[in-house]
């Protein structure tokens, strides 16, 4: 494995993401995937805070949208998490926090369908929100904090 | 644009701005007093006092800028001769106090200002809190100007040779860089760090609602229900705003001459606008659930949500463009 | 490694006490947005 980690490492993809002197290369990955998360949790916290009970004017319906944008943007994130990994294989694939942060996002996104799922399963304008959706809504929220402190703590290495 | 960052343009422009929390804010707190003392329920609830606590909370925002010019000016004139490094620490101390309280009135004017377009009324507690605030600020920011018009003039204290004394209304900026960057203490700027991060997705998601709101998405939401989410926003950039004063602070070779803080503060000003916009505006608030934006709505919600991005851009770009760490 | 923990601690009190804060100010909202009806 890491004769291939190697290899990419020292690929000439891998080399300019890193070490190019544009700021095209690594500095605007790490702001695209700096978008990305700003999009993602953002969309997160407003609909996580509108599931534990805040600003209960705020009609639940008309904010399914918000699961499509925070789809768009781990999609974005997904892309420029590979370039990211690609600049640093070795590194990263030997870090546990790395390793963290993957294991808190793949805990958390089939959680997010399922609160989708259960959201809306009766009525595509629930009224009021069951206490295991409350649960999933705190539990993806703290998730997203933890993956927060992954990727910025991952910056040092 | 990096050619504009000299030594006598980061001077000059704390010395321009600086007017807005001394000058401004006088006028400002004028207002308040004239507002609560007046007779006329008009004046009290209607103009006067929403308009007096709209200025205190954008002389709050303008207040940012004109603290991190003065450590820029402090980085210009600190080799000159006859400046005295301590009575620029002394200023910055007090100014440093002065300008932590006046924040926390801006804050506090902020709320009465979202309560008075919820309800056409200013809690009179909020009242209380924002008057004392700002009363307690003012007097702060009284004895920082002097203690800084003392660094080139001391000949306008009553003994030119107090120049440089130390208030005891002060917060000393050195313990909070010691606080950052001292020994045994490395958890602290990686812990501001994530900090940064939780409160930028926290103000950019509420206001990216409320914004594409604006813009005339999610119309079946009523905008008042959304409105009643923007504390959130102002909370997360409380956040922000503590973090980041606390890594300016601690460092700020790194960022009064670079050129891309001075946009990301630009682009924070207009944030700040769209935030107030947001809050009090009666085109804003009357956005009427399946009703279609005007062309005005559209234009700023499109320009709020570009300069949001463009603040978390200059920002994560701070190290790479520029001339940062 | 312990300074890991210690980002997420301090930063999960941060979060504490931001929704704290934030719920107190929206129960507040609740009670009163309505008195004005």
């Amino acid at each position: 494995m890491m004769t291939y980690l190697t290899a990419l490492h020292d690929s000439a993809f891998s080399t300019w993401i890193r070490e190019a002197e544009t700021v095209w290369a690594f500095p605007t990955v790490l702001t695209i995937h700096t978008f990305g998360m700003m999009l993602l949790v953002g969309c997160a916290w407003v609909m996580d805070l509108r599931l534990l009970g805040v600003g209960r004017t705020i009609p639940i319906g008309p904010l399914r949208p918000l699961f499509r944008l925070m789809w768009f943007a781990f999609w974005i994130n997904l892309a420029t998490g590979l370039l990211l990994f690609i600049a640093d294989p070795e590194r990263k694939a030997t870090s546990i926090l790395f390793w963290s942060k993957m294991l808190l996002i793949v805990i958390n996104l089939p959680l997010i369908t399922r609160l989708e799922r259960s959201l809306y399963r009766e009525t595509p304008e629930p009224t009021v929100v069951s206490g295991g959706t409350k649960r999933l809504a705190a539990a993806s929220a703290a998730l997203w904090a933890g993956t927060i402190f992954a990727g910025r703590l991952l910056g040092y290495m | 644009m990096s050619e504009l960052i000299t030594p006598g343009n980061l001077s000059h422009l704390h010395l321009l701005i600086n007017h807005f929390p001394t000058v401004g804010l006088t006028v400002a707190f004028a207002l308040l007093v004239i507002s609560i003392i007046s007779d006329s329920e008009a004046m009290k609830h209607d103009t006067m006092r929403p308009t007096a606590f709209g200025m205190l909370f954008a002389i709050a925002v303008m207040t940012l800028p004109v603290f991190t010019t003065g450590l820029a000016a402090e980085g210009a004139i600190e080799k000159v001769a006859g400046v005295s490094k301590q009575a620029m620490d002394a200023h910055e101390n007090s100014a440093l106090l002065a300008f932590v309280v006046l924040e926390l009135a801006g804050a506090a004017a902020w709320f009465g200002l979202w309560r008075w377009r919820r309800t056409r009324r200013i809690p009179p507690g909020l009242t209380i809190l924002t008057f004392i605030l700002s009363a307690v600020s003012l007097g702060l920011m009284t004895i920082a100007a002097s203690i800084g018009g003392g660094i080139r003039h001391p000949e306008i204290l009553a003994d030119p040779n107090t120049a440089g004394t130390q208030s005891m209304f002060s917060i000393s900026a050195s313990a909070v860089a010691f606080f950052v960057n001292g020994r045994g203490h490395q958890w602290v700027w990686p812990t501001l760090e994530s900090a940064h991060f939780v409160g930028m997705t926290l103000w950019f998601g509420v206001l990216l609602l409320a914004n594409l709101r604006l813009m005339g998405w999610f119309t079946r939401i009523p905008y008042p229900a959304l409105h009643r989410l923007l504390p959130w926003a102002l909370l997360g950039f409380g956040v922000n705003e503590v973090s980041g004063m606390m890594f300016y602070i601690a460092t700020p070779k790194g960022y009064t001459t670079n050129v891309m803080f001075y946009w990301k503060l630009l682009f924070l000003l207009i944030a700040a606008a769209d935030l107030l916009y947001l809050t009090v505006w009666p085109q804003a608030w009357r956005t009427e659930a399946g009703t279609p934006s005007h062309t005005r709505e559209r234009v700023i919600g499109a320009a709020a949500l570009a300069s949001f991005v463009a603040v978390m851009y200059c920002g994560r770009m701070l190290p790479f463009l520029g001339n940062s760490f | 490694m312990s300074l890991g923990w210690t980002v997420v601690f301090v930063n999960f009190g941060i979060i504490v006490l931001v929704y704290v804060l934030g719920k107190l100010i929206d129960s507040a909202a609740e009670r009163y947005d309505s008195r004005n009806d």
